[in-house]
């Protein structure tokens, strides 16, 4: 079969025609529908309203598609037809530069913007161009959509039409769609299964891309036509509308969670070389309300708790200060060094409230993360002081527990502390019952910081909060920070509704104002948030805290799923210290449900009301009411994020053990494929002296692994490099028998691990298996 | 056919990971899709690899030592699609040397409206066969594979070279005269040849040369007989040292046939049991060839000199000419 038959070939040239056009236009559907269908913004952006117009695109895409196929299907110049439409495209682009330049910033500002709003660990392209008007922005955007649809035609019909690669046409059009997908979005269907039966058919033909042109032009047709039907059945089988997965998914997600966790909880028992040091690790995270989308948990098992008493335990991880652009994060170092120095160090305020108590009854709870979520210890309110320090965890701050590296099982003593309602002075000073001196003592020194460092409100913000406080009758003042607490909850409770997936604030938005405004739907975070940014503009100390929460039961083991992780609010106490205050609804906590074989009424504390170490609430969230997880993948704020579990769209870290190795398995077989495929077109090339030079390059490689270089090879190199002639068929082959006379040699001789390693990269003799009939074997 | 096979498993792993790791209706399109690509793939091919058949031949059938020959592979298919990939075992046997060169081989994309061809290498004259098994026949995306029947062997005959060499020198009166027919003789014939006289039986006549001859040969018993050049060789030894041999052989043999005079050749078969031929013709001395190169010829072996009874056992007279590799090796003994 000729060269020219091979173009000739109607089938053939039909064949490729239509992948073409199914895969641009395809693409474009997909991509339009992807990203425009979205308000990103209070007007609807230009790619909403190329979205809205899509046979502006489809069409010259697929003008675009013939345009490139024809010209790399031309039997003879077809390097300089396509040569004359990139020519064409780069003057488009000299022309429409400052458009093309301007579309591209929207264009990815737009893409990343609506990724950054599902997914919450993504980061935004800034692009602010001068004032555009909407029409100029259209017109950018549509100028770049055009160029980089007709530079994608271009490299697509190479693909398509002269390597007949499928995997080279999945990498060209895949990227675009990938963040809209990896963010959940949906394309339309019509253009994207165009796009997947495009995929589908070139890897169906891949094995006979080389064979005989009117075949597989034939077979080319017959694949599309199959991929066509058996993707049109398989969206009629399973319908989009009403999908739920499937409770065996769920099940083994739960189980390969739990897995990888044990696969982590084992790897991280070891402390290394350095068994004399130890380490802690610490909470330096954040909570991020910016990008908090809807959550979802797979219920796998993040904390084992045991106590000896029942009821509701909060246990925390650690508390953020600074709330700044909806974010929540520690206090800088620099806050810490007027109120701390070696001599007097800062006393650690959670162990405040158990100060100088003696009576009372002692409880003990050990919790097993064995979610390996986050990187600080969860732990009851109400320590018995130095009760950290003895399991082995470390005060840090006035935040939270420091981890001690490998250790994952804590037990920690703890209290009954709970100042009782209104037991304050004129001053919201807690009027202790009994001698509390210590406590008194050590919280009097702590106050000022307090004072200093957690009533910071950002300024758009405080008037609005102000207002809505005093508009419902809150003033704080002579009403306790704890009652205080329990009216913003209660009013955050009556205006808004508590909805796990409520989707993240609009790019630049507040999300406290946002939600408390215009959404009012939202969970924990944006609750907690809320309720803490309204005690501080009362003045009132108060700071975001994430962690866990748990329904125990007295000296039995219970589970705690990542739907558990939650946030809430801590307010100052002067006199007792930091207070723990729910101020979530109870609807947070209905998926609790009660542990098998126990009452619900057992659940009820079984400790004294004022012995259970739970946040003090407005909705006092009963036993069976539940928590709703709050999220952020890295900050100990959104504990559910902290635990590892499954953010809204976020990175699931408890797959890394068994997604690294696969990838690097993965890695490294591609790039054995890679090597050996780039050494075998080396060797093998077209021009004998190239694959002579090749060859000899070759064997100098292989003098590292102890290999030699012939004399003739050499004699035959210098030929190749220097003469005038070309080198016979005869004189290659010579020289490629001393290349597998060398590489036999090497392989044999090596030890046995440097020889696994020759042979992986340098052993294989990248003969090819498959040769065409034309060619023959 | 790992490296299809290998990367399939993982992308279908990491569609199930994905499914179960992820809410997205996508997710379970994307598994579904994933294990339903092996089935669409298998649609498409099957009635092709069900009808796959694979045929050998050789082209030329028979050529001199150092030209160059074609195997060739047609494959035949029910459909018009390409089968995707064939992968076969050939192994090609020089039946004289006992050479054995095996290779394995994988068409992609194969047709069937043309054949595959390879090279045949002839270094050393045999008679060469070419066989193919471990046939399977795999489906569009390489996964799922099916034997094929074996097909028949194909046969190429690597002939000598013959040396030019000029007709030994004979005693006198050795043979028929040039002028008169060449009779054919060998050992155990007591028989000389004549034109058919009225009253000869019919069961004397010589059927073979009166056909040949185009007149009615008879034998005639107790006749005074002339005797037969006999060619004879020790077949065994290395390739290059049976090219030379028989090169010198067929050379020989050549002139005496140039020259009209039949004559036979003898050497020890595998058995130790002699082997005669008698060539009278070209179409005898194919024969005579494809005998000596079809059987193997051992790197050791008896010399017929020093198994005289072969010699002993022919009746009538012969004149025998030793044939050997090394120079000037040809001789009457």
């Amino acid at each position: 079969m000729t060269e020219q038959e091979s173009r000739l070939s109607p089938l053939s040239v039909l064949g490729d025609g239509l992948l073409m056009v199914c895969a641009l236009t395809g693409l474009t559907g997909s991509f339009l529908s992807l990203y425009g269908g979205y308000r990103l913004w209070p007007a609807a952006t230009a790619l909403d309203r190329c979205a809205a117009r899509p046979a502006s695109f489809l069409l010259p895409a697929a003008a675009f598609a013939l345009a490139a196929l024809a010209a790399w299907s031309l039997p003879r110049l077809r390097g300089a037809a396509a040569g004359g439409l990139a020519g064409l495209w780069l003057t488009a682009l000299a022309l429409r530069w400052t458009d093309a330049v301007r579309g591209a910033g929207l264009t990815v500002h737009a893409v990343s913007a609506l990724f950054a709003q599902r997914v919450s660990w993504g980061r935004v392209f800034q692009y602010a161009p001068a004032s555009l008007t909407p029409a100029e922005e259209l017109r950018a955007v549509t100028a770049f959509l055009l160029l980089a649809l007709a530079a994608l035609a271009l490299a697509l019909g190479w693909a398509v039409a002269r390597a007949r690669r499928w995997w080279l046409a999945a990498l060209l059009t895949l990227p675009p769609l990938l963040p809209g997908l990896l963010a959940d979005l949906y394309p339309s269907w019509p253009p994207f299964m165009a796009l997947c039966a495009c995929w589908c058919a070139m890897l169906l033909c891949d094995l006979c891309r080389w064979s005989a042109p009117s075949r597989r032009g034939a077979l080319t047709l017959a694949a599309l036509a199959g991929s066509a039907l058996a993707l049109a059945g398989l969206t009629s089988a399973l319908p989009r509308e009403g999908y739920t997965r499937p409770q065996w998914a769920l099940d083994l997600e739960k189980n390969l969670q739990d897995a990888a966790a044990d696969a982590v909880r084992f790897l991280s028992g070891f402390d290394g070389p350095f068994l004399n040091t130890i380490a802690y690790e610490g909470g330096t995270e954040e909570a991020d309300l910016a990008s908090a989308g809807p959550l979802r948990y797979t219920g796998r098992t993040v904390l084992r708790v045991t106590a000896d008493c029942g009821g509701r335990l909060y246990l925390r991880g650690a508390s953020l200060a600074v709330y700044e652009d909806g974010v929540w994060t520690p206090l800088p170092q620099e806050a810490y060094e007027a109120y701390s120095s070696p001599d007097a160090p800062m006393a650690f305020p959670l162990y405040f409230p158990a100060m100088g108590q003696t009576d009372g009854p002692a409880y003990t709870v050990t919790v097993d993360n064995v979610g390996r979520s986050g990187s600080c210890v969860y732990a009851p309110y109400f320590l018995t002081p130095l009760a950290a320090e003895d399991g082995g965890a470390l005060p840090v701050k006035d935040s939270y527990l420091a981890r001690r590296r490998g250790q994952w099982v804590y037990t920690l003593s703890f209290r009954d502390a709970r100042p009782p309602v209104r037991a304050y002075s004129s001053d919201g000073t807690y009027i202790a019952a009994g001698s509390r001196d210590l406590r008194e003592e050590a919280a009097r020194r702590y106050s000022p910081f307090a004072y200093e460092h957690y009533l910071d409100v950002p300024e758009d913000c405080r008037e609005e909060l102000i207002r809505l406080c005093w508009d419902n009758g809150i003033y704080g003042g002579a009403d306790g920070p704890i009652e205080t607490a329990e009216q913003i909850a209660a009013l955050l409770a009556a205006l808004c509704e508590y909805d796990q997936m409520a989707e993240a604030p609009p790019r630049g938005a507040d999300p406290v104002l946002y939600f408390l405004t215009e959404s009012r739907r939202g969970y924990c975070m944006h609750f907690a948030s809320t309720a803490v940014l309204m005690l501080r503009t009362l003045g009132i100390p108060a700071r975001y805290v994430g962690g866990f929460t748990a329904d125990a039961v007295p000296n039995r083991q219970v589970r705690v799923p990542d739907r558990a992780a939650h946030a809430w609010a801590e307010v100052w106490v002067n006199g007792f210290g930091w207070y723990p205050v729910e101020v979530t609804p109870a609807a947070a906590f209905a998926w609790m449900e009660p542990e098998a074989g126990v009452e619900p009424s057992r659940l009820l504390p079984s400790l004294p009301p004022e012995v259970t170490p739970a946040p003090t609430s407005t909705p006092t969230p009963a036993p069976s009411q539940d928590p709703a997880p709050s999220r952020g993948p890295e900050g100990s704020a959104p504990p559910a994020g902290a635990a590892g579990g499954p953010g809204p769209g976020g990175p699931n870290l408890s797959l890394f053990p068994i997604a690294v190795p696969a990838g690097a398995v993965l890695a490294l077989w591609l790039t054995q494929r890679l090597v050996k495929r780039r050494r075998v077109r080396r060797l093998r090339g077209p021009d004998p002296n190239r694959a002579a030079l090749d060859a000899y390059g070759y064997l100098l490689r292989l003098k590292r692994w102890g290999g030699a270089v012939d004399g003739r090879a050499e004699e035959l190199a210098q030929k190749a490099r220097f003469s005038q002639h070309t080198l016979t068929g005869e004189e290659l082959d010579q020289l490629r028998a001393l290349v597998d006379r060398e590489r036999a040699r090497l392989s044999g001789s090596l030890p046995l691990l440097p020889r696994l390693a020759f042979r992986w990269f340098w052993g294989t003799p990248g003969k090819k298996s498959g040769k065409s009939p034309e060619n023959g074997p | 056919m790992a490296v299809r096979r290998v990367p399939y498993a993982l992308v279908l792993a990491g569609a199930l990971l994905f499914h179960i790791t992820n809410e997205n209706y996508l997710g379970q399109f994307l598994l579904a899709l994933c294990a339903a690509l092996p089935l669409l793939s298998l649609a498409l091919s099957l009635p092709g690899m069900l009808g796959c058949r694979l045929t050998l031949s050789a082209a030329p059938a028979a050529l001199n030592r150092g030209e160059e020959g074609r195997w060739l592979l047609a494959v035949e298919s029910p459909t018009g699609l390409p089968l995707a990939r064939l992968a076969l075992r050939l192994t090609v046997e020089n039946l004289l040397t006992g050479q054995t060169e095996r290779r394995r081989l994988a068409l992609s994309g194969v047709a069937r409206r043309r054949p595959v061809e390879f090279a045949a290498p002839t270094p050393h004259c045999g008679l060469l066969e070419l066989r193919a098994d471990r046939l399977r026949v795999f489906d569009c995306l390489g996964l799922i594979s099916l034997p094929v029947p074996r097909p028949k062997p194909a046969r190429l005959l690597c002939r000598p070279v013959p040396l030019p060499t000029d007709p030994p020198a004979l005693p006198e009166g050795l043979g028929f005269p040039s002028s008169g027919p060449a009779a054919p003789r060998g050992p155990g014939e007591d028989y000389d040849l004549r034109a058919y006289r009225p009253g000869d039986p019919m069961r004397s006549v010589h059927w073979k040369l009166s056909s040949k001859w185009d007149q009615l040969i008879v034998r005639e018993r107790g006749a005074s007989t002339a005797p037969l050049p006999l060619l004879t060789l020790d077949r065994f030894g290395g390739p290059e040292e049976l090219d030379r041999l028989l090169d010198k052989l067929l050379g020989l043999s050549q002139a005496l046939l140039r020259s009209q005079r039949p004559h036979g050749v003898l050497w020890l078969g595998r058995d130790g049991q002699p082997q005669l031929r008698t060539v009278s013709d070209w179409k005898d001395q194919q024969d005579c060839l494809l005998a000596l190169l079809g059987e193997p010829a051992p790197p050791e072996g008896l010399r017929l000199d020093s198994r005289p009874e072969p010699l002993r056992g022919l009746e009538g007279p012969v004149f025998p000419i030793h044939v050997a590799a090394e120079e000037g090796g040809a001789g009457h003994d």
